[in-house]
């Protein structure tokens, strides 16, 4: 993901434009839910952690995924990088479709 | 007369002005190569720890694993450099402060390989590798994501009319066994040297695993994992310098390696907050939060 769609211009771009862009491994969010009295950033890693968790259980692979959340912390989109991968896929295709899923997701912030 | 006294005083601060100006690019722009001394030799001690943690358990997997991965210490403990071996990380020609430079992973491999005769520039690309980790109390199998960023770069931090300082960050692995496909990658090595501009001799190198949770990617029959490593390093000092060091132009250590992550990673372009502030900012600017949630870090190559 590092080397292909975050490596990619027009989605750098995009994301220095219109998100707040946040890097989070998966024992931190574990810890963060446990550890913050913060009630923004509490409801911040239960949205992620339940729809990761859901996504889990239905057997998405959990290597990498990405989520778009409003300022209100409520989930828009959830993109597991895998659903990306697909056989015979080649990079411009793999960057187009997550250029799609950032862009399908902010007029949904209105 | 008066007027030619005032010429003269015209033409003597001009000249002082110009000697200024000339000294000042002389400390802010310079050659390195130039000032070191090439009849010194550097003693250079190395240290290596065992693994100390590894997430999926791989180093026991087997005795095989084990005989890999459990006894690694360093090839010469301590070995003498000529002087000259550390041009490797000086820039081929002048260069201000701030400046990023690539270096030949040639010449810098020999100080890799006091560790290890198997290091190596060319890092191996791993997309079959798969682990499975426990989290939430559910087992997730995981795929390497990431191609190898391979390569090291340099940047001139610091610069006095008697010191310059280098960092540096290398990214590089080691072959353990070809056969048995048994490689040990550290996330990354990083380091400074030091140069003492007046005598051209160097005042400090070091070269170093730096700390993380984990911050080494293994492989070996096919199977891979993230290890904990608390100290790799190479260490040289000169204790008859003790020079105190007061630096003219510098930027800081966090600017320096930002300069060195952003040569290896176009994602590094991407702005990024810690959770705090970027829930703050997107609620006082109305903007979605993207997340990337994985399982490794994505800046070095130890997943």
């Amino acid at each position: 993901m590092r080397t292909v769609v975050l490596s990619d211009s027009k989605i750098v771009k995009l994301l220095n434009k219109h998100y707040v862009n946040v890097f989070l491994l998966i024992r931190d969010l574990r810890e963060l839910q446990n550890g913050t009295k913060d009630k923004s950033i509490s409801k911040f890693a239960n949205t992620v952690s339940t729809t990761f968790d859901a996504a889990v259980a239905e057997g998405v692979d959990g290597s990498v995924n990405s989520f778009v959340l409003s300022p209100q912390l409520e989930l828009i989109g959830h993109l597991p990088y895998e659903d990306l991968m697909k056989p015979d896929e080649d990079i411009e295709a793999i960057n187009e479709a997550y250029l799609t899923f950032l862009k399908d997701a902010l007029p949904k912030n209105k | 007369m008066k007027r030619n006294w005032l010429i003269s005083t015209v033409l003597a601060v001009l000249t002082f002005g110009l000697c200024i100006s000339l000294q000042s690019c002389a400390t802010n722009k310079i050659n390195l190569r130039k000032t070191l001394d090439t009849q010194e030799t550097v003693q250079v001690q190395a240290y290596w720890d065992p693994i100390a943690d590894a997430s999926l358990g791989l180093p026991d997997h087997s005795p095989k694993h084990a005989a890999l991965f459990k006894n690694l210490s360093p090839a010469h403990v301590s070995r003498e450099y000529d002087v000259d071996a550390f041009k490797a990380f000086f820039p081929k020609g002048s260069v201000p402060v701030g400046h990023v430079w690539e270096l030949d992973m040639n010449e810098v491999l020999p100080f890799l390989r006091q560790f290890h005769p198997g290091a190596t520039a060319e890092m191996h690309i791993n997309p079959g590798g798969e682990g499975a980790i426990e989290v939430f109390g559910r087992r997730i199998v995981l795929i390497k994501v990431g191609l190898e960023s391979e390569g090291a770069f340099a940047c001139l931090r610091a610069l006095s009319p008697t010191h310059a300082e280098i960092v540096f960050r290398i990214h590089a692995e080691f072959v353990l066994d070809e056969e048995a496909r048994a490689y040990f990658t550290p996330a990354q090595f990083t380091g400074r040297l030091i140069l003492n501009r007046n005598n051209g001799t160097i005042l400090d190198f070091w070269l170093y695993l730096p700390q993380r949770k984990t911050n080494v990617d293994i492989n070996a029959f096919g199977g891979a994992d993230m290890v904990y490593v608390p100290r790799m390093e190479l260490i040289a000092q000169n204790a008859h310098d003790q020079s105190d060091i007061v630096w003219e132009t510098v930027i800081t250590e966090n600017a320096a390696k930002d300069l060195l992550e952003t040569s290896f990673y176009k994602f590094s372009e991407i702005e990024r907050l810690p959770i705090e502030e970027a829930v703050a900012q997107a609620q006082a600017e109305n903007r979605p939060i993207h997340v990337v949630l994985t399982w490794g870090v994505f800046d070095d190559e130890s997943c």
